[in-house]
């Protein structure tokens, strides 16, 4: 119960600072924009049936950005502002917590389904259906659930690192390519292909464009499992990382002196 | 200059942005190039390629955006509007930086997405994409302190501001699409964006285009950079008089 009311407590926090704070909501805003590129590209190559692409990748992105890079600076923002150490201080468990956080950033991520379909409907008047809802919603979610996993690893290695901020640059396009966010890794060469299945973004973009398709889809629970395992595995070894790296702040004393 | 290139060492020393700066340009660029596979286009390849390429110089050159506005955060903003010289001339020095980065960056990109993604220059191509960079970037650098010297007012729409015009420069500038897909209104618009003519020169001349239309293109992309740099000029020295008339000049 008192694990429940801790995660309640950080979902209500995190949805508190998104009203207060909306400048957080910034990649839902700009990203969505990127397909209007590639919505054109497809739409002037012949091929308007390939808008659903533009708007997988706008999913897939905006939930990363918000997941990787807004709740990435959570624990980076609480250390700069000195509210760490009260937070580590309490008597809840903080890396649930994190994680229920960055979920609420990434679920508001999953705004940038509704930008891009409404901006192929406005601009370019193609009306994307979706002929699997259920199994497209299960698989932003599942996304949503595996960025927020996913995003103490980067948590860790942005609040520590000194060079976050290049990292945070150099990491998001190779990501979105190995994730066949936009491209499917079906397009990229052998080697590519197999770097981008270990990479769980590639499952969820491949599961949501089948989802579009109006024939059956196939290992939908294998294929969620995958995208969750994946997912996991990451935030497993973000959780270790953060943890060595808080301790060494303990030990250190300098965990407030971010 | 040397405060921009403080700026500039804080992000990047010559290690990261050798790796990771390149890397992440380079990835960004090859996802799009990546749409001519799935269109099995090779014309739209050499597209997208040479677009690409000079939109990611642009794209880096636009961080002069968000630059225009760190002497608000820094403090050192009231001090720079009471000196007896004009705000352009430092605002200038700090953010001159941007610009040479991008012109460097888009000459990396080409070069690696050659290597990644099959050759399209030719070694003669080359003093021209660097000629065609070298306008963009500076039209760019222009336009990027205009909307700098104006977003100046609301520092926390910085990064906003910077990503929707370089994806609005992207979308509507002639970079994977020919400016004339959009409808006529925003066709004729696009030719201020700051990347626009000198794309289309460089396109001109890569496909043997006349002498006469490849200048003419040039030249109109000289004009539009002179036309975002007059903005410049009037908005970054606006905006420190009406500071000073409203008191709006505060440490942020």
């Amino acid at each position: 119960m008192k694990f429940l009311n801790a995660i309640r407590g950080a979902v209500l926090l995190q949805a508190r600072l998104i009203l207060s704070t909306p400048e957080t909501l910034f990649p839902v805003l700009t990203v969505p924009l990127l397909s209007i590129v590639s919505m054109a590209i497809f739409i002037h190559g012949g091929r308007p049936d390939l808008v659903g692409f533009s708007i997988i990748a706008s999913v897939v992105m905006t939930v990363g950005q918000m997941g990787f890079f807004v709740g990435s600076e959570i624990v980076a923002a609480e250390r700069r502002n000195g509210i760490l150490e009260v937070a580590l201080g309490t008597p809840a468990n903080y890396t649930p917590q994190l994680v229920a956080r960055v979920f609420v950033l990434s679920l508001a991520g999953c705004t940038g389904f509704l930008a891009s379909w409404t901006i192929a409907w406005l601009i370019f008047h193609v009306a994307v259906p979706i002929a699997h809802p259920a199994v497209f919603v299960a698989a932003m979610l599942a996304t949503c659930l595996s960025t927020a996993f996913a995003s103490l690893l980067t948590g860790a290695v942005f609040c520590f690192g000194r060079t976050a901020r290049t990292l945070q640059n150099a990491i998001a396009a190779p990501l979105y390519l190995f994730g066949g966010a936009l491209v499917p890794l079906a397009y990229l060469p052998p080697w590519m292909q197999d770097a981008g299945r270990a990479i769980y973004l590639s499952w969820a973009a491949d599961l949501m464009r089948d989802a579009m398709q109006s024939g059956p889809v196939e290992s939908v629970s294998y294929r969620l499992t995958l995208v969750l395992f994946l997912g996991g595995a990451l935030g497993t070894f973000g959780c270790v990382l953060l943890g060595v790296m808080l301790r060494n702040l303990r030990a250190k004393g300098s965990l407030g002196l971010g | 200059m040397r405060v921009g290139w403080s700026d500039f060492s804080l992000f990047w020393n010559k290690y990261t942005w050798l790796s990771a700066w390149l890397v992440g340009v380079t990835g960004n660029a090859v996802t799009w190039v990546f749409l001519s596979a799935v269109l099995q286009s090779d014309t739209m390849r050499v597209q997208l390629l040479i677009g690409v390429s000079v939109w990611t110089g642009i794209n880096a050159t636009g961080w002069t955006i968000p630059a225009s506005t760190w002497d608000r955060q820094d403090g050192t903003y009231p001090l720079l509007v009471v000196a007896p010289g004009r705000l352009i001339w430092p605002v200038l020095g700090r953010t001159i930086v941007w610009p040479m980065n991008g012109v460097a960056t888009a000459m990396a990109t080409a070069a690696i997405l050659s290597v990644l993604m099959g050759p399209v220059l030719l070694a003669w191509h080359w003093p021209l994409f660097l000629l065609t960079s070298i306008l963009c970037c500076a039209a760019m650098y222009g336009a990027s302190l205009a909307l700098g010297g104006f977003i100046n007012r609301w520092p926390q729409l910085r990064n906003v501001a910077f990503a929707l015009f370089s994806t609005s420069i992207m979308a509507f500038g002639g970079v994977g699409v020919p400016v004339d897909f959009w409808n006529p209104v925003v066709s004729s618009l696009a030719h201020l964006l700051p990347l626009t003519n000198g794309l289309m020169g460089l396109r001109l001349s890569l496909t043997g285009g006349s002498g006469h239309d490849v200048v003419l293109r040039f030249v109109a992309e000289i004009a539009v950079a002179c036309f975002w740099f007059g903005i410049a000029f009037l908005v970054v020295e606006r905006a420190a008089s009406r500071g000073r008339m409203d008191g709006s000049i505060e440490w942020q």
